[in-house]
């Protein structure tokens, strides 16, 4: 009995890779109390500085990405309430082929 | 090595990577458990790939290699975010080349070339294309120059084995080759085998009728030999025959010139007969001239003389008789005379005759001379004919007997 479709298999695998690697990035999880957090929010709502200004916090550093800022002077749940979608621990933020976190 | 055989291996090695592939799947969670990883996600993860590798089984041999590459793969991706925040991250990454040698053992290219596109996919994704959206302060150049790095080093591999598999394929496909040719050839030779086996029953056969023919001939001939012979004896005695009859006509030739001079004999005793009736036929008509002379003195004489003429008349008829008989002896003489001439020449017709029947004999010899000896001639011909049927018999019974005794090396050739 070999008659079983491969394609849904291999989304399946597609798909465990996916989220072992999105998994990777919850050890960056910060804490509810964290000074410093790297806000990622949608670029259609003004991109992300438009969300930390909406809660109020401010941007940290001179250099920005596309979709995530580092921000102070507001709460995670602030930032989240602005429209972010998920925030990271600047500081433990993990990448495949980086030697180390900025 | 046939097709069956290299589709048979190809399916031990998917077997057998298959087993890696299950074997592997607590790598990620133990590594998440010591290093302080995500351990939950990572269980999951792996019980994920761990069904799909398990799943794989059940999928047509051709996509199997596929569905395992990219379960591989996979656990790599596990094991490299297991690590994540960790120093030895990037040190994890070693996985990935040796995962790809493992993919490599089950000989399919698409498998290979998967694994190298979800490898490639990945880093792409998560090495960089996210970062540089997420992480403001991230050294791109830094960050792009070791994923294409990476990217370099899993081309690399990737083509050496890919040119591996190409060889070992090549390689296989030319010993598939070969064996089919070796069976050709197998099988020419099994075919060669009872061609010439065939040969053998067929030479047997005819050196078995050969030998039950040269049988019948060698008797036909020995009894034509012995009619032969028997003629030629037949001949002979015939030939003997023919000389008795020979003499005997030679003999009868004696005869008829005894006969002829006995004729002739006969002639001359009538010649003399003849000449002795003639002087008895003289004498009896003296004898009745004296009669009559006798009778006319007696009437002379008178009565005187009557006796006499009595008597005279008497010598008279006898004398008559005489010549009466004289005649009739002349007569018969010479019938008989003309007889013995008729019987001469008869005698002469007989000779002859006798003479012509000895040339014929004579003839009829020398013809069975020549019998006897073509007789003879041919029967010592038939019996050289009878030697050499014998012989033909004893060298087709020495063929049998090679032909026989050949058979067990033909089968071992």
């Amino acid at each position: 009995m070999r008659n079983l479709n491969p394609a849904p298999l291999l989304a399946l695998g597609l798909i465990a890779i996916l989220f072992a690697e999105l998994a990777s990035v919850a050890v960056a999880a910060v804490p509810d109390d964290a000074e410093l957090v790297l806000v990622v929010s949608p670029p259609w709502r003004g991109g992300p500085e438009a969300i930390v200004a909406a809660a109020g916090g401010s941007v940290v550093g001179p250099t920005n990405a596309p979709l995530a800022v580092v921000a102070t002077d507001a709460t995670p749940a602030a930032f989240k309430d602005a429209g972010a979608w998920f925030l990271l621990d600047p500081k433990n933020v993990p990448f495949l082929c980086a030697t180390e976190t900025p | 090595m046939s097709t069956d055989d290299t589709t048979s291996s190809k399916e031990s090695a998917i077997a057998l990577t298959r087993k890696v592939a299950m074997g592997m799947s607590p790598i990620a969670p133990i590594a998440a458990f010591l290093v302080g990883g995500n351990l939950t996600a990572e269980l999951i993860a792996a019980s994920a790939l761990l069904a799909v590798a398990f799943a794989s089984n059940r999928v047509a041999v051709k996509s199997q290699a596929v569905v395992l590459a990219v379960v591989l793969i996979g656990q790599c991706v596990a094991f490299t975010s297991a690590f994540a925040g960790h120093p030895w991250q990037l040190d994890s990454h070693m996985l990935f080349f040796a995962v790809l040698a493992i993919i490599a053992t089950m000989g399919s290219i698409p498998a290979l070339l998967a694994g190298v596109a979800v490898t490639a996919g990945h880093h792409l994704a998560f090495g960089l294309l996210a970062p540089s959206l997420v992480f403001p302060s991230l050294e791109m150049m830094d960050a792009l120059g070791r994923v294409v790095f990476h990217a370099a080093i899993v081309i690399f591999e990737a083509a050496i084995l890919l040119w591996s598999m190409a060889r070992s394929q090549k390689a296989e496909a030319l010993i598939i080759s070969g064996r089919e040719e070796l069976s050709k050839s197998a099988a020419a030779a099994e075919e060669a085998q009872v061609e010439a086996e065939a040969a053998r029953e067929q030479a047997l056969e005819v050196a078995a009728r050969t030998r039950k023919e040269g049988q019948k001939a060698a008797v036909a001939v020995e009894e034509i030999s012995a009619a032969a012979s028997a003629a030629a004896d037949t001949a002979g005695n015939a030939r003997t025959v023919v000389e008795q009859t020979r003499s005997y006509a030679e003999g009868s030739g004696d005869v008829v010139n005894r006969a002829m001079d006995a004729m002739a004999a006969i002639k001359t005793s009538s010649a003399e007969i003849d000449t002795i009736i003639t002087v008895i036929d003289e004498i009896a008509r003296q004898t009745d001239l004296l009669a009559l002379n006798a009778a006319v003195e007696s009437a002379r004489a008178g009565e005187a003389g009557r006796g006499f003429a009595v008597v005279a008349q008497e010598v008279r008829k006898l004398a008559q008789r005489s010549a009466d008989a004289s005649q009739q002896i002349r007569n018969l003489v010479t019938t008989s005379s003309e007889q013995v001439s008729e019987g001469v020449e008869l005698v002469g017709e007989t000779g002859e005759a006798l003479n012509q029947i000895l040339g014929a004999v004579s003839e009829l010899s020398e013809l069975m001379s020549g019998i006897a000896e073509n007789a003879k001639q041919q029967s010592e011909g038939l019996n050289q004919v009878s030697v050499a049927i014998s012989q033909i018999d004893t060298i087709s019974e020495d063929d049998t007997r090679q032909t026989i005794t050949s058979r067990p090396s033909l089968a071992l050739a």
